[in-house]
C-alpha cells in the first residue's frame, strides 16, 4: 500500500465568508450605535464561531491520511475505479469530505463521516486520458465542514506507476510483411519461433517460455518424461511485419493508437510482427506475451514523447452546488425561520409575515409533490430545476415589495427594510435547491436574529433569539453533511457553542466599547406601542390600563421609596380642553421654567424606561432635575420632563424630585390657558359652577366645595364606563350616567374648576407601582396609568387635586385590578391564596431577572466597562490595550482548540491504553522498543533478554494483559490493579 | 485425561482442560521428535495441522524425512496408514478404487482404492496429472468418494499428507492455487542441523526405531482434542488482527481468500491449545501464519513475512 501522508490543506474563503463578515460587522455596528449589549454579544458569538469554524475546516482535512489500493493497468480512454482508504488519525474524525479525482469524470464521492481512528473506503472513478506511464494520481479532498463558511481543500498526489496502453484506434491498413522471420527452421531456433495459430500446418516443437499458452504445451511429451515443449504451427506466410514508429506520419497520440490497433490486427490474423521504436527494437513474434511486451514499450515511448504535455483538468462543481436539499433539514429550517418571523411581528407589517408563511407553505407543499432529490449523488451537471420555481420566487419578491410599500408607506425605513428582507427570504426559499442556497437562507436567518433584537432586548426574547441562532447553526452543520440523522449535528453544534460562548463572554467584557451615539440611531417609529399619549379622550386611559406591560422601573438609590399615596409619576400636562372630557396638550404655553437647587431631602430615582415612542420622561411628582445620557434635562415650565427625540429604546436616566409642594408664579398666558373653556358649556354645568363658586370663596374653598358636591353625587368607578360622545358628553357623565374612570373624573373636575374660575389643568402619568423585594425596585405598569388635576392656588402655586382619590379612596392603596375585583376583601382573599402568592412572587422574580439582564448585559457600555476594569485593578488599561487583550484571548482560544482537535484518536480499551503505557515506560527504562507487529508475549521475551532484571515482572504483566485482552472475559481482571502493578515496574 | 467425546454443553474450554491437552500433545511431539531429529518446530506444526483437521503439504527435496514423519504420525496415533506414490501415469481409479464386474455375483462390486485409509501419504503429488490430483483433492474436501454414482464415505479421521518436489524440478505439474488452498499448511522440513545429523548418523536406523515405537495416543483422545481446539476463545481484537492481515494481503495482488482466513484461525486455535491456552493470542496467529499463508500468496514466504512485519497488533 502506498501511503502519502499530508499535503498542505488550503482553506479558501467563499461568498459565505463575505456574508458572515458582513453580518458580524452589522451586529457590531448595531451594538455600538444602539448601545445594545445583546447585539454585541451576538456579534462576538458569531465572530468566534466563524474563527473556530476556520480552524475546524483546516484540521478536518489535515487529519486525514489517504492511501491507495491496487490500481491495475488500463487503456487510454477507459474508466477505472481508484480504490482509496481514508483514515482519520485525530480524535476528531473527519466529516463531510468530498473526494474528487482530478482525472475523473467530474463526479464527487461524498463521505459523511470517517470516525476517529477508523478508516473508510471509497473508490473514485478515474478517467485514463493518455497513454503512457502514469507516475501519480491526483486526488482532491474538499469539505465545507463545519458551518460552510470556508471551503477546505487538499490535493493529494499518490505515487503509482502503471502503464496505460494506447487506445487501439486508426484506419491505416497493416503494413506489408517485409522481413523474414529470423531462422526458418523453427525447431532449431526456438527464440525466434512463433507458436502460430492452431489449425495451420504443424511446424514442430520448441521449448516452453513463461507466458506461453498452456493450451499449446505438448502434454503427451511431458507425460513421457520430456521437458515442457510448445507446439507450433506455420501459416502461409513466413514473413513478419515491422511496426515502425518513425515511419508513421501522425501526431503522437494517433501514432500510438494506430500501432496498438495494428498489434490487435496482427494477433487476430496470426501475422508475426516486430516493432521498432525510438531507441528500441523488438523482434518479430506473436502471442499474448509478445503483445503485452510491445504495448508496454509503446506506452513508455508515448509517455517519453509527451512529457511536455501538461495536464490541465478543470475541477468539477462540488457538492455545495450540485447536491439536492435533503427534505428534513428544509422542514426544520422553515420552522425555525417561521419562529424568527413571528418574533418580528411588532416591527414588520403583518402582511409581510403572512406572505413569508405563504412561501414556507408553498415550499413544503412543493417538497411533498416530489420536488426533491432522487439520489444524493446527483450528476455534476446540476439537478433538473423547474424554471417555474425561479419565476415563482421572483413574483413573490415583487408582490412582497408592493405589499411592504403599501403597508409601511416607504421602502427606506428600518421596518420596511426588515420586511423586505423577510420577503426576499421567502422568495429565495421557494427556489432554493442546493446546500449553497440553504447556506444563504441560513445566513439571512442569522441576520434576522439581529433584527429581532433591535426593537426589544428582554431576557426572554434574547434567549428565544439565541435559540433560533443555534437552531440555524445546527441546520448549517446538517447541510454540510447531507445525510440523515440529527444527533451528530446537534452534538457538534453544542460543542462548538460551548467552546465559543466563554470566549465570546470574555470578549464581551474586554473588547473596547465605543459609543457611536453621534451617528443616526437605528430607531424604529413605533406605531402600536401601548402607553400614554399627549391627548386624553374618554376611554383612552382605561384602554391602556388593561395592559399588564411594564412601563418603567424605578430604583431609589438614596432613600426608601415614598408612601403609596405619594407615588404620582408625572409625564404630561394637558392644557387644552376640547369638550370637557377630551383634553389635549395644545400649543406650548409659555411660562418661566422653575429651576430649583436640589436639597438633600429630595428623592432621587434611577428610572429604566421601556420604549414608548414619544418624547416624555416620567418622574416622581414634582421633578426638578434629571440627567440622561450624561446630559442634564431640566423640567419644562409645566414641570414635566422631555427630551428632543422619541424614546425608542430602553432608556436609563436619573431624576431628582421634590415631594413637597413648591410655590410658583402664574404667568398671564398660563392663567388664560388654564381658564379657557370650550364654547359649548351647557347651562347645567354653568349652574353647577356658579353654585360651587358661591360668594367670595377662595380657590381652596371652591375646590373643597366642588369635591364635596361631587362626592354626594355617587360616581361609579369602572374600567368599562361605556362611551361618552358628542357635544353633551360631559353633561351625560356628570348628570346622567355617572359611571367613569380617572380620566372622566379628572376631566370633569378640571372643567368644573375652570367654569368656576379656578385655573386648572390635567396631568397624566402613572400612579402607584409594585415593589419588588428581590430586585429592590418599583415596577410601574401600564395598568397604573392615571390622570389627575392640578389647580392654581394663591400662595401655594399649582396644587395636585386627584378627584379619583376623593371619590374612590381605595384606589390610593390598591392597584387597579384588585380594586375592581373587590377592593380590600379581594386583597385579603388573594393574600390567603397560596397560588396567588406564588404567582405573584414568580412574576416579581422573573421581572427582577429581566431587570438584572438589562443592567448587566444590555446596558453594558464604555462606563460599565471602565468600572469593571477598575474593579479588576486594571483601570489604567485603555483602548488599544484592550484590543490587544481581546486578540490574545482569541488567539489563545484558537490555540487551545487546535490542540484539542489534534488529539490522537483515543484507544477505546483501557487495557490497550495501559499496555501501550507500559511499553513506553519500558522503552524509557532502556528496553528495546516494541515493534507494532509484535504480540505481548513475544515482546516480553525480548525485554526479558535485554533486561533480565525486569524479566519476571514484565512476563507476568504481559501474560495478564494478553489473557485479559484476548481472553473470553470470564476471567476479566480489574485494570486498576494492573495499573498499580504497572506503576511499580522499574 | 478423559477420552470422552465433547458434549454440546462443553462450550467453554477450561484452563485445566487446556493444560492437560497441552501435556498430552507434548508427549506426542516428543515421541515424534525422537524419530525426526532437530525438527521440533516442523513436528509441532504437523501435529497442529492434524489438530485443526487440516491436510498437510510437504514441499521439500527428497530424503529429508517427509515419509518418515508421516509414518511416525500415523503409528503414534495408532492409525491406519497407506502410501501412494504419485506418477504421471497414475489414474484417478488407481487412488479411489473402481467397480469391477464380479462374474460370480453377476454384478459390479466396488473395490476401494488406497484412499480408504486414515492417514494417506500422497508422495510426490505433483508428479501426477491434474486429473488425478483433483480426484484426490476432491476426496480431501468432501470426505467421501463417488464411484458410479454411489457415494462411499471415507474413514474418520482422514488425514492427507502430500509431499511435492519443489516446482523448480522439471517434469512436474504444479498444483494450481485453488488446489493449494485445500491444504491447511505447507511445510518444509529442510536439512537437519549438524548436531542433529550427527546424532542421526550415529544412532539406529530410523525405520527400525519407527517399527519399535508404540502408539502414544488413541484416536479418540485426538478427536476429543480436536473438539477442544474449536472451543479456544477468539476475541474481537484478535479477529481485527486477522482481518487486518487478510486485508493487507489483498491490497497488494491476489490476496487470501475467506477460506484462507478460516484456515488461519483454525490453525491458530490448534496452536493455542498446543501451548495450553484457552484463548488465541496474536503470537499464535504469527506462529502458524507462515506455513498457512505462504502457499496462498503470490510471492510466498517473502510476502507472508512482510505482512507479519507490517500489520500492527491491535
Amino acid at each position: 500500500m502506498k501511503r502519502r501522508k499530508s499535503n498542505t490543506t488550503l482553506v479558501r474563503w467563499n461568498l459565505h465568508t463575505v456574508s458572515l463578515t458582513g453580518i458580524v460587522l452589522a451586529m457590531g455596528y448595531a451594538g455600538a450605535v444602539q448601545n445594545n449589549g445583546v447585539a454585541y454579544g451576538l456579534c462576538f458569538v458569531t465572530l468566534v464561531l466563524g474563527l473556530m469554524s476556520w480552524l475546524r475546516a483546516r484540521e478536518n482535512l489535515r487529519g486525514v491520511e489517504v492511501s491507495m489500493g491496487r490500481l491495475g493497468g488500463g487503456k487510454a480512454g477507459e474508466m477505472a475505479r481508484l480504490p482509496l482508504e481514508l483514515h482519520a488519525a485525530t480524535g476528531q474524525g473527519a466529516w463531510g469530505v468530498e473526494v474528487i479525482s482530478a482525472e475523473g469524470d467530474g463526479r464527487w464521492t461524498f463521505l459523511e463521516e470517517v470516525p476517529a481512528g477508523q478508516s473508510s473506503h471509497v473508490s473514485v472513478p478515474v478517467k485514463i486520458t493518455q497513454a503512457g506511464v502514469q507516475q501519480s494520481v491526483r486526488v482532491l479532498l474538499r469539505s465545507a465542514y463545519p458551518l460552510g463558511f470556508f471551503s477546505a481543500e487538499r490535493e493529494i498526489e499518490i505515487a503509482t506507476s502503471r502503464r496505460i496502453h494506447p487506445k487501439a484506434e486508426g484506419k491505416l491498413p497493416l503494413p506489408k510483411p517485409d522481413r523474414p522471420i529470423a531462422g526458418q527452421n523453427l525447431a532449431t531456433s526456438p527464440a525466434g519461433g512463433r507458436p502460430g495459430r492452431e489449425g495451420d500446418d504443424f511446424a514442430g516443437l520448441r521449448e516452453y517460455h513463461a507466458g506461453d499458452s498452456l493450451k499449446h504445451v505438448d502434454w503427451r511429451a511431458v507425460a513421457r518424461g520430456r521437458p515442457m515443449l510448445v507446439k507450433q504451427w506455420s501459416s502461409g506466410s513466413t514473413q513478419a511485419v515491422t511496426l515502425d514508429w518513425e515511419k508513421l506520419d501522425l501526431p503522437d497520440t494517433a501514432r500510438a493508437s494506430q500501432i496498438a490497433r495494428w498489434i490487435e490486427e496482427a494477433e487476430i490474423n496470426g501475422t508475426p510482427y516486430a516493432m521498432r521504436l525510438p531507441g528500441m527494437e523488438i523482434d518479430a513474434s506473436i502471442g499474448p506475451a509478445h503483445a503485452q511486451r510491445c504495448l508496454d514499450a509503446l506506452s513508455e515511448t508515448s509517455a517519453a514523447t509527451q512529457e511536455t504535455a501538461k495536464r490541465t483538468s478543470r475541477l468539477p462543481a462540488g457538492h455545495e452546488h450540485s447536491a439536492h436539499l435533503p427534505p428534513w433539514p428544509l422542514l426544520v429550517l422553515c420552522i425555525i425561520l417561521s419562529l424568527a418571523s413571528l418574533l418580528m411581528l411588532d416591527v414588520v407589517p403583518t402582511s409581510a409575515v403572512a406572505l413569508f408563511f405563504g412561501c414556507v407553505g408553498l415550499r413544503l407543499g412543493l417538497l411533498e409533490k416530489g420536488w426533491r432529490p432522487k439520489s444524493k449523488n446527483a450528476p455534476a451537471a446540476g439537478p433538473t430545476h423547474p424554471r417555474s420555481a425561479t419565476f415563482l420566487g421572483l413574483s413573490v419578491l415583487v408582490a412582497g415589495l408592493i405589499l411592504v410599500k403599501i403597508s409601511t408607506g416607504t421602502l427606506f425605513s428600518m421596518e420596511s427594510g426588515i420586511a423586505v428582507l423577510l420577503v426576499l427570504l421567502g422568495g429565495k426559499l421557494i427556489e432554493s435547491r442546493t446546500p449553497h442556497d440553504f447556506q444563504v437562507l441560513s445566513l439571512v436567518g442569522w441576520f434576522l436574529c439581529l433584527c429581532c433584537l433591535l426593537s426589544t432586548q428582554t431576557l426572554s426574547r434574547s434567549l428565544w433569539t439565541f435559540g433560533i441562532f443555534a437552531g440555524i447553526a445546527i441546520c448549517m452543520v446538517r447541510f454540510r453533511r447531507g445525510a440523515d440523522g440529527w444527533l451528530p449535528p446537534l452534538r457538534l453544534t453544542s460543542v462548538m457553542l460551548a467552546q465559543a460562548l466563554p470566549v465570546a463572554a470574555v470578549l464581551f467584557f474586554v473588547f473596547p466599547r465605543s459609543s457611536l451615539g453621534f451617528l443616526e440611531r437605528l430607531g424604529t417609529e413605533r406605531t402600536h406601542v401601548t402607553g400614554i399619549s399627549s391627548m386624553m379622550e374618554p376611554g383612552k386611559i382605561s384602554k391602556i390600563a388593561a395592559s399588564d406591560a411594564v412601563s418603567f422601573r424605578v430604583e431609589f438609590p438614596d432613600s426608601e421609596p415614598p408612601e403609596p399615596t405619594l407615588r404620582y409619576w408625572r409625564c404630561l400636562v394637558l392644557w387644552q380642553c376640547d369638550d370637557g372630557l377630551t383634553w389635549q396638550k395644545g400649543l406650548p404655553v409659555p411660562g418661566a421654567s422653575s429651576a430649583w437647587p436640589t436639597r438633600h431631602t429630595d428623592s432621587k430615582q434611577i428610572i429604566t424606561l421601556e420604549p414608548h415612542g414619544q418624547k416624555w420622561l416620567p418622574g416622581l411628582d414634582i421633578p426638578i432635575h434629571a440627567s440622561d445620557d450624561g446630559g442634564t434635562v431640566l423640567p419644562d415650565s409645566d414641570d414635566t420632563l422631555s427630551i428632543n427625540r422619541n424614546v425608542d429604546n430602553l432608556r436609563r436616566f436619573t431624576v431628582t424630585s421634590r415631594l413637597t409642594q413648591q410655590k410658583s408664579d402664574l404667568s398671564e398666558s398660563q392663567k388664560s390657558a388654564a381658564l379657557r373653556l370650550p364654547a359649548n358649556i351647557s347651562p347645567r354645568l354653568q349652574a353647577l359652577a356658579k353654585e360651587v363658586r358661591g360668594q367670595g370663596r377662595t380657590n381652596t374653598q371652591i375646590a373643597q366645595e366642588a369635591v364635596l358636591h361631587l362626592q354626594k353625587l355617587k360616581f361609579e368607578y369602572t374600567l368599562e364606563p361605556g362611551s361618552y360622545e358628542g357635544p353633551n358628553a360631559l353633561d351625560e357623565f356628570l348628570f346622567e350616567r355617572r359611571v367613569g374612570f380617572c380620566e372622566h373624573f379628572s376631566g370633569a373636575f378640571a372643567t368644573l374648576m375652570r367654569a368656576a374660575g379656578v385655573p386648572a389643568r390635567i396631568v397624566i402619568g402613572y400612579m402607584g407601582g409594585e415593589w419588588s423585594d428581590r430586585g429592590g425596585y418599583l415596577i410601574v405598569r401600564q395598568a397604573d396609568a392615571h390622570a389627575w388635576t392640578e389647580i392654581w392656588l394663591e400662595n401655594q402655586g399649582w396644587t395636585r387635586v386627584d378627584p379619583t382619590a376623593a371619590l374612590v379612596p381605595a384606589r390610593m392603596t390598591l392597584d387597579l385590578r384588585t380594586l375592581l375585583a373587590g377592593g380590600e376583601e379581594e386583597l385579603e382573599r388573594q393574600r390567603g391564596s397560596f397560588l396567588w402568592r406564588s404567582l405573584t412572587s414568580a412574576r416579581l422574580w422573573w421581572d427582577s431577572v429581566e431587570y438584572d439582564w438589562y443592567n448587566t448585559v444590555i446596558s453594558f457600555d464604555e462606563e460599565s466597562q471602565i468600572a469593571w476594569m477598575n474593579w479588576l485593578g486594571l483601570g489604567q488599561l485603555r483602548g488599544h490595550w484592550m484590543i490587544v487583550i481581546s486578540l490574545v484571548v482569541m488567539l489563545l482560544s484558537l490555540l487551545g482548540l487546535l490542540f484539542w482537535l489534534r488529539r490522537p484518536a483515543p484507544a477505546r480499551d483501557p487495557w490497550l491504553r495501559l499496555w501501550l503505557q507500559l511499553c513506553r515506560k519500558l522503552e524509557r527504562l532502556g528496553a528495546p522498543a516494541r515493534k507494532p507487529s509484535e504480540g505481548p508475549l513475544n515482546y516480553a521475551e525480548r525485554v526479558a533478554k535485554a533486561k533480565p532484571g525486569l524479566a519476571s515482572q514484565v512476563r507476568s504483566l504481559a501474560r495478564e494483559y494478553a489473557e485479559t485482552r484476548y481472553g473470553s472475559g470470564a476471567a476479566a481482571q480489574d485494570w486498576r490493579a494492573f495499573q498499580k502493578s504497572l506503576q511499580s515496574v522499574g | 485425561m478423559s477420552s470422552r467425546p465433547a458434549s454440546p454443553t462443553d462450550l467453554v474450554l477450561t484452563a485445566a482442560e487446556a493444560s492437560a491437552s497441552s501435556e498430552r500433545l507434548a508427549t506426542l511431539t516428543d515421541a515424534l521428535s525422537c524419530i525426526i531429529l532437530g525438527k521440533e518446530k516442523a513436528v509441532r506444526l504437523a501435529v497442529t495441522c492434524l489438530l485443526a483437521r487440516g491436510h498437510l503439504l510437504f514441499e521439500d527435496q527428497p530424503g529429508v524425512g517427509k515419509t518418515l514423519l508421516s509414518q511416525a504420525l500415523a503409528q503414534s496415533l495408532g492409525l491406519l496408514f497407506r502410501r501412494v506414490q504419485f506418477t504421471s501415469d497414475l489414474l484417478p481409479a488407481d487412488i479411489l478404487g473402481a467397480s469391477i464386474y464380479d462374474r460370480e455375483a453377476g454384478s459390479f462390486t466396488f473395490h476401494p482404492g488406497p484412499v480408504f485409509t486414515q492417514v494417506l501419504l500422497a508422495d510426490e503429488i505433483n508428479r501426477a496429472t491434474p486429473k488425478t490430483q483433483s480426484a484426490l483433492l476432491e476426496a480431501m474436501e468432501e470426505g467421501k468418494v463417488t464411484c458410479d454414482g454411489t457415494p462411499h464415505t471415507l474413514p474418520v479421521p482422514f488425514f492427507v499428507i502430500a509431499t511435492q518436489n519443489p516446482s523448480t524440478q522439471i517434469g512436474t505439474f504444479m498444483l494450481p492455487e485453488s488446489q493449494l488452498d485445500r491444504f491447511l499448511m505447507r511445510l518444509a522440513l529442510g536439512i537437519p542441523d549438524r548436531t542433529a545429523e550427527r546424532v542421526m548418523l550415529q544412532g539406529q536406523d530410523r525405520r527400525e526405531l519407527l517399527r519399535a515405537m508404540p502408539p502414544v495416543m488413541t484416536w479418540n483422545e485426538l478427536a476429543h482434542m480436536q473438539q477442544l481446539a474449536r472451543l479456544v476463545h477468539v476475541s474481537d481484537p484478535l479477529l481485527d488482527y486477522l482481518q487486518d492481515l487478510l486485508a493487507a494481503s489483498r491490497s497488494a495482488g491476489h490476496g487470501m481468500s475467506p477460506r484462507a482466513g478460516l484456515a488461519l484461525l483454525a490453525a491458530a486455535r490448534a496452536w493455542a491449545l498446543m501451548e495450553g491456552r484457552t484463548m488465541v493470542l496474536p503470537e499464535d496467529v504469527q506462529a502458524v501464519a507462515l506455513p498457512v499463508m505462504a502457499h496462498r500468496l503470490a510471492n510466498g514466504v517473502e510476502e507472508a513475512e512482510r505482512l507479519l512485519e507490517e500489520v500492527p497488533v491491535p
